[in-house]
This record gives C-alpha cells, sequence and structure tokens, in this order.
C-alpha cells in the first residue's frame, strides 16, 4: 500500500519521537505514518495495483480487504483502509497500563461494522497482527453474537465468515522483483510528496503507479541494487514486515571459516506462505554483499552495492563475534585520532571468537603496513616513531593477538626461511607484509613480552633482514638523542632499542646467518 | 592601542580574489586530498610546519612526543594604528599551538585524564617537545635569550630556556615556547626590526608614477640585496559588461577587456629568510603608504598583497617568492593599475579582433612630453601588436605619418615627428628597430576615422621584393601586403 503522505519529511521527525516515547526502538516504520496523517491533513490511501494483482481470489464478502491489507503493512495502516469499507478498528486494546502498541506477540485486532462497537448480527473484521510493530498477519470475517457482546473473548472461536489469502507469490522471480521493488520505494517512494519533487517526478510517479497496475510488480534487470549500509538494509525488511534474527555465521555451521555474516528474516503471508530473506554481509568490511531471497525450496541471490558501517579514510570497517553468538560492527583507525570502536575490541579481545581474532588480527596487520611507510609529504615521523605507533596498534590487543602476528611474519616454527607470509594460504587473507611492518611486529613482541634484553631475538633470527629496519630507526635519531638529557624520552627509547640490538650481536647469532647483511653501527 | 587580527596560517578555504591564490588554494587542496592518505599524516601539522619554514627553521618532527597540530595564526598589528614597538609597526607574529600523542610511547604510563600519572605524561611530552625544538634552533644559530614568558610544567625534564633569539642581516627573530595547559604548546614565531629592513625603502608613487614606462614601475619596488631581472606585461582577459566592439552592441556578455598586469622580478643569491624578507617588505611599503590587503583576502605561504591609492585609481601589488636553483630566490612583484583597466576599455575595443593596423594622434605638452591619454594609447596599441617574428625577414611593421587634409609644410613635419615618436616609443618597448620601416618621405595619406588631424598609422605587412612586370629581373617593386591584398608598393621597405 502507499501512503499519501505530505509534509513527509516533518512527519518522519514525528515518528522518531513517537517511537522513541513508546519504546519501539530503532526499527520506525513508515506505516506509523498513516495514523498521524488525519491530525494534519485528511487520508487518503492508496493501493498498490501491483500488490492487488498478486492477491489470491477471496469471498467476496471481504471486499478484497485482504489484498489491500497485506502482511506488509501494520495493523494502523489497515485499520484506515478498513474504515474506508465501513469497518471501524479498536486501536486502544490491551489494558490502559498496557497500550497496544508495546505489547508484544500475536494480538488480534477486532474492526467493528458500528462505530458503537459489537453488536449481535452485525460483522466484524478481525486482524491479526504481531505486536509490537504490528504487522499484519490475518484477516479473518466473522458475525457477532449476542454472547460475543458479553464476553468479546468469544469472538476468536466463533466460525468465520471469509478468511483472507491476500498476497500469494507464484514463484521466487516474482519474490525477487518484490524485495527489490522495496528498496526502490523507500529510496525513491518518497516522490509522492508534492513538496520535494516537481512536476515531472509526480509526473513519473504517475506513470510508474500506472504500470504497476498494468505489468504487476517491476521486474528486477538482474543488476546489484543500491543498498547502502547493511543497517539500512535490515531497516528496509523490517519495514516490509520480515522479522529478522540477529546475525550469524553463514553457513551457520562453518564454525569460524567464514567471512560471511547472515541475517536471517521471515514471514508469513496469510496464505501461510513461507518468505525468507537473507541479508549477507561481508565480515571483512561491514558491507552487505547479497540479499538471498527463497520460497519454497527455491532461491535467487541478489546482489547488493553497499557501503561498509564507518567509512572514515583510516578507519577499517569489519564485524566480529563474540563466544556469546553475539556479531557487532568494529572499526579500528590507525591513526591514534579518529574514532573507533578500539575500547571496545581491546577488553572483550579474549571473548571473541577465533575466526574474529584472526580478522583483528588482519586489520591491524593492513594498518601498519600503512603506518610504517614514510609520508608522502616533505615531512614525516620518524621512522622509530613510525614502527612504534604501529607496533602499538597491536600490542594494545595483547599477547595472543601478536603471536598470530608473529605467526604470520615470522613462520609457524620461527625458524628463518619457514616464515613468511605472502601468499601462504593458512595465512587466511593476511596481507603481504612490509620489512617494516615485520620490524614493527618484532617491536610489538618487546612490548608484550616486557621489553626485554633478548626480545628482538626471535625476530631477526627468523628475519635477519629486520636488523637493517632498525638500524635505520636507531641512525636517524642518534645525533639528536645525544643533545638530550638522559631522561629525555626520546633518548630512553633510543638507548633501550640500541640495547636490545646490541645484545643480540655480542651474543654472536649473526654468524649463524651468513646471509644476513652487515650494517654500520655509526653515522656520527 | 593596537588592534590585532588573527588569520589562520595557510587556510586554503577562504580562497581569495586572485588567480595566484585560488591556484595555490587548489594545489594546497589537492594536496591536503592526496596526504590523506598516509594515517600518521595531518594536513593541519602540515599547515602549522609550513609557516615554521617560511622563518626559515627546518622542520623536522620530535620522535616523542608524536605532535597533530590545534591552529597557527598569523598575528598581524593594524596598519592604521600609530605607535608600536618598532616605529608605529609591531612585528608580524606566528603563533603555532600543538596537542601531543603519547599513548604509543613504550615506556608510556597508563592514566585516565586528570589522574596524576596522565598528567605527568603529558608535562613530560611537553618539555620533551621544547627540548626537540629547541635543539634544532640551537643548530640553526639561536641562542637561549631573557624575557621568556613561559611557565615550565612540573616534569622530570629540565626543560631551560623557552625563548631563542638570532640576529642576522635582516634583524632578529625569535622562538618562544609557551606550555598550554598540560597538552598543549604554543610556539610564537617573531620577526623583530634589523639591518634589512633599515635598508629597505620603497618611494611612494607620486603624480608623475607612469604604470606605462617600464623604468617607473621598477623603481618602485627596487629592494636592497635584490637585483631587477625582468619585466613583462601580460594581458589578461577580463569580461566587461555593457561595453560595446566598434559601435555594435553585443548584448549582455560584454567584451573582453585585456587588463594589463606588469611582473617585475627582482632576485637574489643570498637571501634572508622569507619571513625575515616578507616582514621588512611589508614594513617598507606600509611606509610608503600602501596598505596591506591580507586581512581581507586569503593568505597563501609566501605571497602578500598590498594596494595604494592614487587619486585617479587603486595600484594593486601582490609578492611571489619562488625558490630557484643555486639558491636564488626570485621575488615577482605583479603589478596593476585598476585605474588603467577602465580607461584602456575604449581603446581596447578598437582593438578587437585580429589587429593589422592602428593610428594614433598623439599629444604632447609644451616641454614634449607625451600625455596621459598618448601615453595609455601607444602603450595598448603596442601591447596589442604583434611583433614581427624573427624569422620572417618579411615582416615590416610601417609607419606613416597621416594628416587630415591641406599641404602645408608644417603640418607635414607635424606629422612625421609623431611618426617618428611612435617608432621610438616600439624600440623602446622590445621591437627591432630593423623592422620597423617608417615611411617619412610618401606624401601623408588622409586620416581613416576619428577626426584626428596629425598623427601616424601603425601597419603590420608583409614586404617583399618582387620583378616589376614587364621589366628587367634586377628591377624589383617591393610590394606590400596587408591581410594577403597587395595595398601598395611601399619603395625601402623591403631592404
Amino acid at each position: 500500500m502507499f501512503v499519501r503522505a505530505p509534509r513527509l519529511k516533518a512527519y518522519l521527525a514525528l515518528i522518531v519521537i513517537a517511537a522513541a516515547a513508546i519504546g519501539l526502538g530503532h526499527v520506525g516504520s513508515l506505516d506509523f505514518l498513516a495514523e498521524w496523517v488525519p491530525f494534519w491533513r485528511s487520508a487518503r490511501v492508496w493501493t498498490d495495483p501491483a500488490l492487488d494483482r498478486l492477491a489470491a481470489p477471496e469471498p467476496k464478502e471481504l471486499k478484497r480487504l485482504s489484498a489491500r491489507i497485506s502482511p506488509f503493512v501494520t495493523v494502523f495502516t489497515a485499520a484506515h483502509v478498513a474504515a474506508a469499507e465501513g469497518y471501524f478498528c479498536d486501536l486502544s486494546q490491551g489494558s490502559a497500563a498496557v497500550p497496544l502498541r508495546v505489547t508484544t506477540g500475536e494480538r488480534t485486532v477486532v474492526c467493528a461494522e458500528d462505530m458503537e462497537g459489537l453488536r449481535p448480527g452485525r460483522r466484524v473484521l478481525l486482524l491479526r497482527a504481531r505486536f509490537p510493530l504490528g504487522f499484519v498477519r490475518g484477516v479473518e470475517l466473522k458475525r457477532v453474537t449476542p454472547e460475543v457482546t458479553q464476553n468479546p473473548q468469544l469472538l476468536l472461536t466463533l466460525p468465520s465468515i471469509a478468511v483472507g489469502k491476500g498476497v500469494v507469490f507464484p514463484d521466487v522471480g516474482v519474490f525477487a522483483d518484490f524485495i527489490v521493488d522495496r528498496f526502490f520505494l523507500n529510496y525513491h517512494g518518497l516522490c509522492f510528496e508534492e513538496q520535494v519533487v516537481d512536476a515531472a517526478a509526480q509526473l513519473l510517479c504517475s506513470h510508474q503507479l500506472s504500470e504497476r497496475a498494468r505489468h504487476g510488480l517491476p521486474r528486477w534487470n538482474g543488476q546489484p541494487i543500491s543498498a547502502g549500509r547493511h543497517e539500512q538494509v535490515q531497516l528496509t525488511l523490517r519495514q516490509a514486515g520480515f522479522e529478522c534474527a540477529p546475525p550469524g555465521l553463514d553457513p551457520p555451521d562453518t564454525a569460524g571459516a567464514s567471512d560471511t555474516y547472515a541475517v536471517r528474516c521471515a514471514l508469513r503471508t496469510f496464505a501461510e506462505q513461507a518468505l525468507d530473506v537473507t541479508l549477507l554481509i561481508d565480515a571483512r568490511d561491514s558491507r552487505p554483499r547479497a540479499l538471498r531471497v527463497a520460497i519454497g525450496g527455491e532461491h535467487r541471490v541478489i546482489p547488493l552495492s553497499g557501503r561498509p558501517v564507518f567509512e572514515h579514510p583510516d578507519t577499517a570497517s569489519f564485524m566480529v563475534q563474540f563466544d556469546s553468538g553475539e556479531v557487532r560492527d568494529a572499526a579500528l583507525s590507525s591513526s591514534l585520532r579518529s574514532q573507533d570502536t578500539s575500547h571496545v575490541l581491546i577488553p572483550g579481545y579474549a571473548r571473541l571468537d577465533e575466526h574474529s581474532r584472526r580478522r583483528i588480527v588482519n586489520v591491524l596487520l593492513a594498518q601498519m603496513n600503512d603506518v610504517v611507510e614514510p609520508s608522502k609529504e616533505h615531512v614525516s615521523p620518524p621512522l622509530l616513531q613510525r614502527l612504534d605507533i604501529a607496533a602499538y596498534l597491536l600490542a594494545r590487543f595483547g599477547t595472543d593477538a601478536v603471536s598470530r602476528a608473529q605467526h604470520l611474519a615470522l613462520g609457524r616454527s620461527g625458524v628463518p626461511g619457514e616464515g613468511a607470509n605472502a601468499g601462504d594460504p593458512s595465512a587466511g587473507g593476511a596481507p603481504k607484509l612490509s620489512l617494516s611492518a615485520i620490524a614493527a611486529i618484532a617491536l610489538a613482541g618487546c612490548r608484550v613480552a616486557g621489553e626485554g634484553q633478548d626480545c628482538l631475538r626471535p625476530a631477526i633470527a627468523a628475519r635477519p633482514e629486520v636488523r637493517g629496519i632498525f638500524i635505520s630507526a636507531l641512525d636517524e635519531l642518534r645525533m639528536q638523542v645525544n643533545d638530550f638529557p638522559e631522561s629525555h624520552p626520546t633518548r630512553e627509547r633510543h638507548a633501550l632499542l640500541d640495547r636490545q640490538i646490541a645484545a643480540f650481536e655480542h651474543k654472536g647469532d649473526l654468524s649463524a646467518y651468513p646471509h644476513t647483511p652487515t650494517y654500520p653501527r655509526s653515522v656520527q | 592601542m593596537m588592534c590585532k587580527t588573527r588569520r589562520p596560517y595557510g587556510n586554503s578555504e577562504a580562497a581569495g580574489s586572485s588567480f595566484p591564490n585560488k591556484f595555490v588554494a587548489v594545489l594546497l587542496t589537492v594536496a591536503s586530498v592526496a596526504a590523506a592518505a598516509h594515517p600518521l599524516d595531518d594536513p593541519k601539522l602540515r599547515q602549522c610546519l609550513r609557516g615554521w619554514e617560511d622563518w626559515g627553521l627546518a622542520a623536522r618532527l620530535p620522535y616523542f612526543p608524536r605532535l597533530h597540530a590545534g591552529n597557527c595564526f598569523v598575528e598581524e598589528p593594524d596598519a592604521t594604528a600609530a605607535q608600536g614597538s618598532f616605529g608605529g609597526l609591531k612585528p608580524r607574529r606566528l603563533k603555532l599551538e600543538f596537542g601531543f600523542d603519547t599513548q604509543w610511547y613504550p615506556g608510556s604510563s597508563s592514566g585516565t585524564p586528570g589522574s596524576a600519572s596522565y598528567d605527568h605524561r603529558y608535562k613530560d611530552a611537553a618539555a620533551a617537545a621544547i627540548q626537540h625544538f629547541a635543539r634544532l634552533l640551537i643548530a640553526q644559530g639561536y641562542r637561549p635569550a631573557g624575557g621568556a614568558a613561559a611557565t615550565e610544567p612540573q616534569t622530570a625534564l629540565a626543560i631551560g630556556p623557552s625563548a631563542y633569539e638570532r640576529a642576522s642581516s635582516g634583524g632578529v627573530r625569535r622562538v618562544e615556547f609557551r606550555p598550554m595547559g598540560i597538552d598543549r604548546l604554543a610556539i610564537m614565531l617573531e620577526q623583530k626590526r634589523g639591518a634589512l629592513r633599515e635598508d629597505m625603502r620603497l618611494p611612494a608613487p607620486d603624480a608623475s608614477f607612469d604604470f606605462t614606462a617600464p623604468a617607473s614601475a621598477r623603481r618602485l619596488f627596487a629592494l636592497p640585496g635584490f637585483v631587477f631581472v625582468g619585466d613583462r606585461i601580460v594581458f589578461l582577459g577580463h569580461r566587461l559588461p555593457g561595453t560595446t566592439i566598434g559601435g555594435s552592441g553585443t548584448g549582455a556578455e560584454g567584451i573582453i577587456v585585456k587588463v594589463p598586469v606588469r611582473t617585475i622580478s627582482f632576485q637574489t643569491e643570498n637571501p634572508a629568510p622569507k619571513g625575515e624578507v616578507d616582514a621588512a617588505l611589508r614594513e617598507a611599503l606600509l611606509q610608503a603608504g600602501w596598505k596591506s590587503l591580507n586581512e581581507q583576502v586569503h593568505y597563501v605561504r609566501g605571497d602578500s598583497l598590498y594596494r595604494y591609492s592614487l587619486s585617479r585609481g587603486d595600484l594593486d601589488a601582490g609578492f611571489f617568492y619562488v625558490d630557484g636553483p643555486a639558491a636564488h630566490t626570485t621575488l615577482h612583484v605583479e603589478f596593476t593599475d585598476l585605474s588603467l583597466a577602465f580607461r584602456i576599455t575604449s581603446l581596447v575595443n578598437r582593438f578587437h579582433g585580429q589587429v593589422q593596423d592602428w593610428e594614433i594622434a598623439p599629444e604632447f605638452d609644451a616641454s614634449g612630453n607625451a600625455a596621459e591619454r598618448t601615453r595609455d594609447e601607444i602603450f595598448v596599441f603596442a601591447a596589442h601588436t604583434s611583433r614581427p617574428a624573427p624569422n620572417d625577414a618579411s615582416a615590416k611593421i610601417l609607419v606613416t605619418p597621416i594628416a587630415s587634409q591641406g599641404n602645408e609644410r608644417a603640418r607635414h613635419d607635424a606629422a612625421r615627428h609623431a611618426a617618428r615618436w611612435v617608432v621610438e616609443q616600439l624600440v623602446q618597448r622590445g621591437w627591432h628597430r630593423s623592422r620597423i620601416h617608417l615611411l617619412e618621405d610618401v606624401h601623408p595619406p588622409r586620416l581613416k576615422e576619428f577626426g584626428v588631424e596629425l598623427g601616424a598609422r601603425v601597419t603590420t605587412m608583409a614586404c617583399k621584393a618582387r620583378p616589376e612586370p614587364g621589366a628587367t629581373p634586377e628591377k624589383t617593386n617591393c610590394e606590400c601586403r596587408e591581410k594577403g591584398t597587395v595595398v601598395s608598393t611601399m619603395p625601402g621597405a623591403c631592404s
């Protein structure tokens, strides 16, 4: 159903306020609009001729109400449609303390043929709806008996005059058309608002409406559809009446070996047709990738072109799952200046599942690769600062993250020649690391190991070339630290690294690696 | 009471009206966008450090703390204020404010804001940053100075003096550190009056000033230590609404008027730092009566804009420094006479389209000096006339005396005098004398238009010697063509 919605922007604000006030959380349906419209302007309820064409045949007593009151509208909108046919719905049902809108579960809204309520012999329309959102799940027509006037609960036990079957999708292709159409309406449906579009757009809308009447739902052309962030996709589905489960791995039994999360959404039509839509999200960048729509064993995949949840240039956006099963959006900034979710990820790291930890380490390694490189600009921080910042990005996640990174950078056994990450399938999507990034991982190892004298030993032993990176970093600062007092942080840091390098050399380990290049130690 | 103006340093948002400023602003914007690729890049920090470099100081970031920029301001005095520290003019100041990141440092102690360990960490950072910059300053010849106003942070590090000065031929430069709260540091860069400023005296443009005369403009900006290296005029097209071309209206579009911009270039081999030269130049210009436009328009590194108000209109001058090879620094002064732009409109109208010839009736005073209108005319006409290509021997500029009517000897002499003056003007403006042919001996033709009684016609022609029809090959006529049409034979023009 389309609802003519003048001054929609103002109403949207009102909806948000109303939704917040009645505790409906983040799911705000445009259908609420219908109830508010009469306060501002006389409501005109439009039927969607495309859906009308999909409605199953029904007894004439229903006056095609179950075609217009579809599972995709709320009972609050349905009340307007019913009113147009002479049925007056009691939306004040429920106790005074628990208004209808904050009830949960399935409730039946009674729409009497008479404004004065239930009267024997008159017909009554029953709208079965699921709350709190109130999407209609069934339409039924009954006749009021004298007993019912005394005890309205008996209404539910009365025989039906007619039961609406409503919309029935003939095949999964039409269902895919319907889902794509929901996105189109979400983004373009507001063109019915005359204040926000020009005459040409109005004309186009009218044309589209008549096309829907003539040809049914617009056919999806098979191209990816623009979908925004994954929350927006979920919102579109919820606004269409689907109920969605929290995200989980896809497929569910992969035990962490997948980088795709699925949000499974379902809806049953009046005729008990099961509609399933699964939103697939790439956990590595939090972009929505596809919608898998299914009816009765058949399915279609609708590709999505979506956006990540966080879009700051130096921020990686991805998703993680805790051992409890909870899936959350995550973001890590490599600039130290941008907002991210590190305040949640670092203390929660131990409670993340295996694959999420691996994903975080991969993100960190990619960022470390960037951080250690010099800036293209002429003013670049010293190499040691870049290495230490990169090491900090990793080390703040603790020993587990550092050893995973070391495993990828230096090899499983720590033996030279067996490590390196490049092209290693076991690396699970880990980026190819620069030598400087490997040096930063070695420094991170020192941090979690308490900056011991020998902490660089495994790294240099495994990758002797990284020693050259450390020497360069030391040499860059050597001249200036001589001018600083002993307690200057730069001098202290320089001395610490110098000792760690010297300790390695004094033990003669280099002789075991004849290919190790020799670096001049002093540029004084 | 001095009123200071504070302008963001290197702010690329408020691009000014001049082309170079816009151009540089675009470049800066592009650079900022491109630089955002590196996670540790901080565009604001880069802009602040650019100010540091303008003062002749090498910018090198410290290892600890990691700096990020707050704000950078140029503090400038109100030029109209009468009293100040230095003969009515306070020095320019550049204030750079930095914040710190310290959490990544291996020895960084944990702590929440407000806790003792947190405060201590940042106080250490402020002291470490001051020591880093002090070291750079000392390496560049600065020495600790008295009168430091900074409050030293309570830290384990003894940070030493918080102000440094360096004397140079250009004066004294002072750098002062001022911790701001626990996590910020301000650095004040101040240029004090010095020898360069003492030497810098620029004349004020007086009534005799002539934008069109090369020497006149050059004299106006002669700087001590800088050698004049070039002078060129570029005509920038400006659309002038409501104007007409040759009497036919062009509707709302208007015509393109070519406004002359004179660029005078000076060069020095051993420059003082740009900031120092700029400060001294600024003071000299302000003392000569110019007003700084920098408060009104976007200020970009290395350039500054000034305006002088003459009774007939404003003069604008923009200064641009360009570093060249082997430590050469070139100072370009882009100079515009705004009143001239309006005066020449009608003249440029006459030159719309392809110019092949023009007529001028020069006027002189009793002393033989050309009148202002005449100077404008010859300036504009010369600037719009294509110079003969060096490799085209046939290209000639023919200058013909012209007179309205009559055949008096005196009139002919006056016309010849005007034609000779035109030739001299063209030669002064860079035309080679050999390419100009003065047709003194021909009978002055009638004037074509404008009702001018005496003057000269300047025609761009292609002249070639051709055998005379029916005569021997040795006997040739010098045939000159204008726009492809043979207009006349000009004895002597082909020699």
